[in-house]
């Protein structure tokens, strides 16, 4: 059963009692929140999102609540909690959204260690992960947004989860938030996407989420091979390129913004030293979308 | 030869010019656990996990033969420049002891090599 499937006021009685219990990739979250706003857009943005039954484990408990400043009190705050402690300080309730989605990121980044966690945007096409690993504000979260919504399935945005043992690649199908001019070019582009509201103010400027497409939400289950790296970085006015990196370079780039390689150890050596053996590896550098698309579809065809 | 961090795990061996002459020449340098290393080739430069340390280095080819060199016997500062001299048919330099002098430093201190005091 899917969020999208219980009525309005099954949802806010799970939100505000026991907890709405969601699938997020191979995790299992429970979120409770209180704030009429945030259940709102969350019955909208999560609505692909697979319920978890009452037998099953949940790893993550996060709640969003509102929070009195004595400082400043008549400012409406909220705060994110996770298994009831609080890693950000209040923010404003409006950007209760934004904060919970961070906040989960933020969760599973610190605690899973039994999967390798690259810091990359990750999709599928034609049965294999093309994987885009790249720095906080590369574009990579814009870049894809634009595949997804070119027949790419969405594994993440953010989260590149490999399984060491087996190398296979594992669906996290959660939403994107685009900041400040990629929520225009988006938009401008992909008039079929689906954006939640735009949030003022965070400590990234302007975001809006996007919502996964619901067939990658569906086959959320469905893990596949990596056979493409690519390192994608925008930069103005430029014209596409799409250039073999050297494996060495790749095992470096990687190996470094990988979450947890050092938590791993030998672990993560050999499974970065066999991704990087098995995928081809390039780095990209564009500034428009249809060209840097047309090269990836290029790569990932057959 | 010295290293550049690319991230607290990641140290990258580069070749650097360094002036000072650093090198005790008094010892001799051996490998240390050189068999518990997992050493990967990317096409002459190298990826090696130190399991002593949970470490990845990343050696270029010169990187990795010092710490062969070292792993076939004790050897000093001279003889070590001596045989990479001649191995990677180097023309002889006064700067070239001193890369090597602080490449041994280095390792030292990761753990990779350690030093024995000459008898004599």
């Amino acid at each position: 059963m899917r969020v999208g499937q219980l009525s309005r006021d099954t949802f806010r009685t799970l939100l505000t009692g026991s907890g709405l219990r969601v699938k997020a990739g191979p995790f299992n979250l429970s979120i409770q929140t209180r704030l009429p706003h945030l259940i709102n857009q969350l019955h909208q943005m999560y609505a692909h999102y697979s319920l978890v039954n009452d037998t099953e484990i949940v790893e993550f408990h996060v709640r969003v609540i509102s929070r009195r400043s004595i400082r400043r009190p008549f400012a409406r705050l909220i705060q994110f909690e996770v298994d009831s402690r609080s890693p950000f300080p209040p923010v404003p309730a409006e950007q209760a959204l934004a904060t919970l989605e961070w906040g989960i990121n933020l969760a599973i980044a610190m605690r899973i260690n039994h999967l390798l966690l690259f810091h990359s945007a990750a999709v599928e096409r034609n049965g294999h992960v093309l994987l885009l690993p790249a720095w906080p504000g590369s574009g990579k979260t814009t870049l894809c947004t634009a595949l997804i919504h070119r027949d790419y399935r969405l594994f993440s945005d953010e989260f590149g989860l490999m399984d060491p043992q087996s190398g296979e690649f594992l669906p996290l199908p959660r939403l994107m938030p685009l900041k400040n001019q990629s929520i225009g070019v988006i938009r401008d582009h992909f008039p079929e996407a689906i954006l939640g509201p735009e949030i003022p103010g965070t400590l990234k400027g302007t975001v809006a989420h996007v919502r996964p497409p619901q067939e990658s939400s569906e086959r959320a289950d469905e893990t596949a091979k990596p056979r493409w790296i690519v390192f994608p970085k925008w930069s103005v006015g430029a014209a596409v390129r799409l250039e073999p990196l050297p494996r060495s370079e790749a095992f470096l780039l990687l190996a470094s913004n990988a979450f947890n390689y050092e938590v791993l150890g030998e672990t993560a050596f050999g499974a970065v030293t066999s991704l990087v053996r098995n995928c081809e590896c390039r780095k990209l550098v564009y500034s428009d979308f249809d060209s840097a698309l047309k090269a990836l579809d290029e790569l990932t065809d057959g | 030869m010295g290293f550049c961090f690319r991230k607290e795990h990641l140290a990258l061996f580069i070749f650097q010019v360094v002036s000072s002459d650093s090198a005790d020449r008094m010892n001799t340098w051996c490998s240390f656990r050189f068999s518990s290393l997992r050493i990967e080739n990317w096409d002459g430069e190298f990826t090696v996990f130190q399991p002593e340390s949970g470490k990845t280095h990343f050696l270029n080819e010169m990187g990795l033969k010092i710490l062969l060199i070292l792993d076939q016997a004790p050897t000093s500062l001279e003889a070590l420049c001596q045989e990479l001299s001649e191995y990677f048919t180097l023309s002889p330099a006064s700067a070239f002891s001193g890369q090597i002098a602080k490449t041994l430093l280095r390792y030292e201190a990761l753990g990779l090599i350690s030093r024995m005091k000459e008898n004599a």
